[in-house]
């Protein structure tokens, strides 16, 4: 039996309860923030790492979640900060500039013993790792996950207007990237 | 995948998944994330537990030292008032030990330097005319 996002609330402010919710939220939302978290850090030993840091802020935060969004959104935005952040502490410890991060990832990509796609998927995972942070998430968003721009929009806070310019912006360094390439 | 000028046509670039997972990992995650809590909780406990002795030890000696403190401020307090209470009875017993007429002679006394003691002139002539004193003298001086 599957709970909706209102009824997992209720029965997660319910103390004897609050256990078996949270458990049950954990559930239903692991693998799409997973594979969120995962198409931004790429590996999936540190995926791992911040996805049970996502649920641990929501286990914390929970009892204040105050419904203005939805959980889901709420959980997205929590995952997409831990991972920003997660980068963020990446660059820092080894004195990098972004651009070596996103280097080190793409690397990693080609090494990676749980990358299982083809040459022309590792060409587009390379070509997506070219993008900013921001325009990178939003573009595994709308393309890998088909979200809509409302959706993505809820989550990132960013207006639909700016996410479909950087959108299409993203698809045209795409396309150079792997023309180039 | 590509059109004949060789654009990609990004439409037809693979959407599929290419990462993988270890087997299982999701089955399992709910229960590593139990642990990971659970030892937090009790790490978080731990740390109480050593550190609950220093805090108390902490919240005394600053309540001490605080009750040091004050008890200063309230000694020190007292003890200036006691200064000034002794002063005054100085003063006073000095003032009864003043022989007028010596008093008298050194204010007509030419060349007298008057110190300043913060006393009117007006209330040395009272008081030299309460005590029935001859101050026809000091009063045409001043």
């Amino acid at each position: 039996m599957e709970y909706s996002d209102d009824e997992l609330i209720l029965l997660f402010q319910d103390k004897n309860k609050s256990n078996y919710a949270f458990n049950l939220i954990v559930l239903k939302y692991q693998k799409r923030l997973y594979w969120h978290i995962r198409k931004i850090v790429i590996t999936h030993e540190d995926t791992d790492d911040i996805l049970q840091n996502t649920f641990i802020k929501a286990l914390n935060g929970l009892n204040k979640f105050n419904k203005e969004s939805q959980l889901y959104t709420w959980l997205y935005r929590i995952a997409t900060n831990e991972s920003l952040n997660f980068l963020k502490q990446k660059r820092m410890k080894y004195f990098l500039p972004l651009v070596d991060v996103e280097k080190q990832l793409s690397e990693t990509l080609e090494s990676d013993f749980y990358f299982n796609g083809d040459e022309l998927s590792l060409k587009l995972q390379k070509a997506i790792l070219t993008l900013p942070k921001k325009q990178r998430i939003i573009f595994n968003m709308r393309y890998f996950d088909e979200m809509k721009y409302e959706e993505i929009s809820a989550i990132l806070k960013i207006t639909v207007g700016a996410l479909k310019a950087s959108f299409h912006h993203a698809m045209k360094k795409i396309e150079k990237c792997i023309t180039e390439n | 995948m590509t059109t004949e000028s060789n654009d990609i046509d990004l439409n037809k670039l693979p959407k599929d998944n290419p990462f993988d997972i270890p087997d299982n990992y999701f089955d399992s995650f709910y229960i590593k994330l139990q642990d990971k809590i659970s030892r937090k909780e009790s790490y978080f406990d731990r740390i109480i537990y050593i550190l609950k002795p220093q805090l108390s030890y902490a919240v005394l000696l600053v309540f001490f030292i605080f009750i040091g403190y004050s008890s200063f401020k309230i000694f020190y307090k007292e003890n200036n008032l006691i200064k000034k209470d002794y002063n005054n009875e100085i003063i006073t017993s000095e003032i009864l030990n003043i022989n007028e007429n010596e008093l008298t002679d050194i204010l007509c006394e030419e060349n007298s330097q008057i110190i300043n003691t913060n006393i009117k002139d007006e209330d040395i002539i009272l008081y030299l005319a309460d005590n029935n004193i001859d101050n026809s003298e000091i009063i045409e001086e001043y």
